[in-house]
């Protein structure tokens, strides 16, 4: 891949930063003149290799002797989604009970077994995906697999752990409650996702209602071959990888159910805003909202582009003007939420002084309608915005971490099977006007959904000046009356 | 995927051997160089710590070393403007940060961009002060305002540290505020200090330089002497020691905070400086205390008494100082006193009776393995250089460095409880208002 010559991005982000005056003096210094690049350098890559267990079960694996280590993940396509309602937060419990005793092992022995190993073995439900992931030194490979396995084919969901960590979650819960951040997510998703999955919070209600007897329910039916495929790398070959599943998963065949989650979703009728009263707060948590941009749109990658060029990083728009110029804030981007099931949130927002939370939203509003208006991206920025994104491709290759998502999201979302090896030319095909089309169509010129986490005895009346509707939630984003 | 970590494994814990192969010299004008090749990735990093740190700083401009790490980034006399627009557009990541002990910048791009990297890093070592200005400081001192704001003012506990540093180091002690800063001393900063702060501290004879990663080491020494080699060297500033406090008596505060979830405590004491002989056997403490469920704490506390959500213990070392901490969140039926009963009662019989031979085993066996997987991408080795050069004069301490903890002894693990943790602390309850106590002052006040 060629990156076209570098263009001078001294004159890039007009009206935002301040200007240089480097052409006042005749450059006689050789110092003046920015050095081009060197001859470029290769970019070798090994590919991910597969291979398919005797249950059917996909092994990705990433190999790469270089440190003496090895990760394994085995990943479900179920997730939150499958709770029932009224029960939120089982399929997380659930996964976090796997770790509280399985096989011989009480949760402390099994802690101390992969301690002396200096290994781990975590589990996690997530919205829509579950992961039970091991890393360990390759000298310990095999002891920690063999954990891992119990963890996975033979939890004893200990009733005495589910009462201590059901304690612990209620804590944590009003740990979530107390972090401004969380709030504004915790809000965000009630006002977008409504009752579907993402918008319905955990509770004390609903832990109160989760029971050891639903935890092993859903164990059986979601925690089975057919939802499941690995992913793996480091110090270990495919061959000798396979021998150690197929010794401890192979007799694995349970069957369960693949549930489809309900997706449903509610794109802002008017710009409103939702603001939480956090009485005494430094800063306000300013986050404005809607659905759009699927991967498995066409114009997917001219969004990449055109939001990269509006607030996807330092130097573009969004902070440049409210932290550069302005100084409201320690930094402010847009993006949209990674690849999910659910419907995809574009989304731009900042934490900002408290006394200029109207006048942020108002430069956050105003940046919008210009891009579709007085100054929509230009080709220089949505040149550069490329050369960053084409330049910072090989940086991915670090960690196995890039090619085993890729391979995941190809796996669980249906992205095309090409997906990350298009990636180049994909973003070399966007142009201008497909940048602008698509953040246009998804982003600007929208009403938007604004959520507002700060004082506001301080912020309400500056907000209201701006004409759009208040409604203040409550801390999980509910009207209050 | 990484190519300069030379490694030969045996499984025996004693038989590793850990390096990171690399060159040093230095320019005439006292910047010292180190180069690392490792041909991977077409990738590189360019790593510069300076050798000054928020320690550094003089009364009433705390924050300042941060803050003037932010200048850095407004752009040179000849590449006046934002630092990450050009970096950004080669595709670079880049950031800077500042402790306690020094200040780092790094940028990591593709192998091609080195002369770019290179360039602009030596620009704003040598060309900064000629277009600064108020306008670029007062919008930085906004920046750096509103960083301590999120990171501090608006989390929950989140004054706590700087608490605990104010009273553990006295009034005047270079740690005594957090990197950080106060908003009045921030908000006080002038251009004159500006200046005055880089002609002393940002000079090539207080700097290291390191690039690692997919280069040819005679085209990058020709690429820094062409870039570096005029700027003057300036006076060689004085480094501080290492300034052992003694606390003169034990201090026990108590705060009420609107906000916080639950109950809190830190208990802190003054412990051995980073690369001290007794640090790597207060860090192995640590992991026996509070380094996994089954472990001295976490085991009766959080598991089976369940008076604690969560349970720590670290050993923080620093160029000039250590502190060790014990910490604690209450369960709601408990509260921070009993939690903190509980952790002396563990500590105090540590220091009666020792730890176990195999309890420092496995400590060390973590220690092992974090060492390796810390070392995973270029970024980390070429911080890791740095970092060893700053702290121990020698680059590749990797080996050394992981030898400190392969030696230690339960018996150093013990005399080490008993030297440092035996002395006066400070302890620090943070507890979020009594709902009650509204109601009883009311009934009070009606009496």
């Amino acid at each position: 891949m060629i990156i076209s010559a570098l263009t001078p991005a001294l004159t890039l982000m007009l009206g935002c930063a301040a200007k240089p005056e480097v052409a006042t003096e005749p450059p006689v210094d050789p110092r003046w003149e920015m050095p081009g690049p060197l001859p470029r350098r290769a970019l070798n890559l090994t590919d991910p290799v597969r291979a398919t267990l005797s249950n059917g079960v996909d092994v990705v694996l990433v190999e790469d002797h270089e440190l003496p280590t090895v990760s394994v993940r085995v990943v479900f396509d179920v997730g939150r989604y499958a709770d029932p309602e009224g029960m939120e937060g089982l399929a997380a419990a659930t996964m976090d009970m796997l770790n509280e005793g399985a096989g011989d092992y009480d949760a402390l022995e099994l802690s101390d077994a992969l301690r002396a190993l200096a290994s781990s073995v975590g589990t996690s439900g997530g919205w829509d995906a579950s992961t039970i992931s091991a890393g360990s030194l390759t000298r310990n490979l095999e002891p920690t697999l063999d954990v891992m396995a119990d963890v996975l084919l033979r939890p004893t969901f200990p009733d005495a752990e589910w009462e201590r960590i059901h304690k612990q979650y209620l804590q944590d819960l009003e740990s979530g409650r107390a972090n401004p951040n969380s709030v504004a997510s915790r809000v965000s998703r009630r006002v977008m996702f409504g009752e579907t999955y993402r918008g319905r919070h955990t509770s004390e209600e609903a832990w109160g209602a989760v029971t050891v007897d639903a935890m092993k329910g859903w164990y059986e039916d979601h925690i089975v071959p057919g939802n499941a495929m690995i992913f793996a790398s480091g110090d270990v070959t495919m061959d000798e990888l396979t021998g150690l599943l197929e010794a401890r998963l192979g007799e694995w065949t349970a069957e369960g159910a693949d549930p489809e989650p309900s997706l449903a979703t509610n794109q802002p009728a008017e710009t409103t805003i939702y603001l939480h009263d956090r009485p005494g707060s430094a800063q306000s948590v300013v986050n404005v909202q809607r659905f759009g941009g699927s991967p498995l749109d066409e114009d997917y990658t001219d969004l990449l582009v055109g939001n990269m060029a509006f607030g996807g990083m330092f130097a573009a728009r969004l902070n440049l003007n409210l932290r550069e110029d302005k100084g409201y804030t320690y930094g402010a981007r847009s993006g949209m939420s990674s690849a999910t099931l659910a419907p995809i949130v574009w989304s731009a927002g900042a934490s900002v002084r408290t006394d200029v939370t109207a006048e942020s939203l108002s430069e956050i509003l105003k940046e919008l309608d210009e891009s579709i208006s007085t100054r929509p991206l230009s080709e220089e920025e949505v040149a550069y915005m490329k050369s960053s994104m084409l330049n910072s491709y090989a940086s991915r290759f670090e960690t196995a971490g890039y090619q085993l998502s890729g391979a995941e999201n190809i796996w669980r979302l249906g992205l095309p099977e090409d997906w990350q090896e298009s990636y180049i030319p994909r973003v070399e095909a966007v142009t201008t006007e497909g940048a602008n089309a698509a953040f246009a169509k998804t982003a600007a010129g929208h009403p938007l959904a604004v959520v507002i986490v700060g004082d506001a005895a301080v912020v309400r009346e500056p907000l209201a000046a701006l004409g759009f509707p208040i409604v203040d939630v409550d801390v999980d984003g509910n009207p209050i009356q | 995927m990484m190519g300069i970590l030379a490694l030969a494994m045996l499984p025996l814990t004693h038989a590793t051997e850990l390096s990171i192969p690399y060159e040093r010299y230095e320019l005439d004008n006292g910047l010292e160089v180190i180069l690392s090749e490792d041909h991977d990735l077409p990738i590189v990093q360019v790593n510069i710590w300076y050798h000054v740190g928020s320690k550094d700083e003089v009364e009433g401009k705390s924050g300042f070393a941060h803050l003037f790490e932010h200048m850095m980034f407004q752009g040179s006399e000849h590449m006046n403007g934002e630092y990450f627009e050009p970096l950004q557009e080669i595709g670079a990541s880049i950031n800077g940060t500042t402790s306690y002990d020094r200040t780092n910048y790094y940028e990591g791009v593709p192998a091609e961009y080195l002369p770019m990297a290179l360039w602009m890093e030596a620009d704003r070592m040598g060309w900064l002060l000629p277009v600064l200005d108020q306008a670029k400081l007062d919008n930085q001192i906004d920046v750096v305002r509103n960083e301590r704001r999120q990171r501090v003012d608006n989390q929950p506990y989140g004054k706590a540290s700087m608490t605990r540093m104010e009273t553990l180091f006295p009034a005047g002690h270079p740690y005594h505020i957090t990197t950080i800063g106060k908003h009045e001393d921030l908000e006080a900063a002038t251009v004159d200090d500006v200046h005055a702060f880089f002609k002393k501290w940002y000079v090539p004879n207080n700097a290291t330089l390191v690039i690692s990663g997919d280069f040819d080491a005679q085209t990058a020494k020709d690429l820094v002497q062409e870039y570096y080699g005029d700027i003057p060297a300036g006076e060689e500033p004085e480094q501080l020691k290492p300034e052992p406090v003694v606390l003169a008596e034990s201090i026990e505060l108590r705060q009420v905070e609107e906000g916080v979830p639950q109950q809190r405590v830190w208990a802190s004491w003054h412990s051995p400086h980073l690369y001290h002989e007794d640090d790597a056997a207060m860090d192995i403490l640590a992991q026996i205390l509070s380094g996994g469920k089954g472990t001295r704490m976490d085991k009766p506390i959080v598991h089976e008494q369940q008076i604690a959500r969560s349970v720590g213990a670290w050993q923080f070392s620093q160029e000039l100082a250590g502190i060790f901490t014990l910490s604690a969140t209450a369960a709601a039926a408990s509260d921070t006193d009993a939690v903190l009963a509980a952790m002396d009662a563990i500590l105090a019989d540590v220091i009666a009776n020792g730890v176990t031979q195999e309890e420092v085993d496995i400590a060390i066996t973590n220690y092992e393995a974090r060492f390796i997987s810390g070392l995973s991408t270029v970024a980390a080795k070429a911080n890791q250089l740095n970092s060893y050069n700053h702290y121990t004069g020698e680059p590749d301490y990797l080996q050394e460095d992981l030898n400190r903890y392969l030696d230690v002894t339960p018996e150093e693990v013990q005399a080490a409880a008993k030297r440092w943790l035996t002395a006066e602390r400070v302890v620090l309850h943070i507890w979020p208002p009594d709902p009650d106590a509204e109601g009883a002052d009311a009934e009070e006040g009606a009496q």
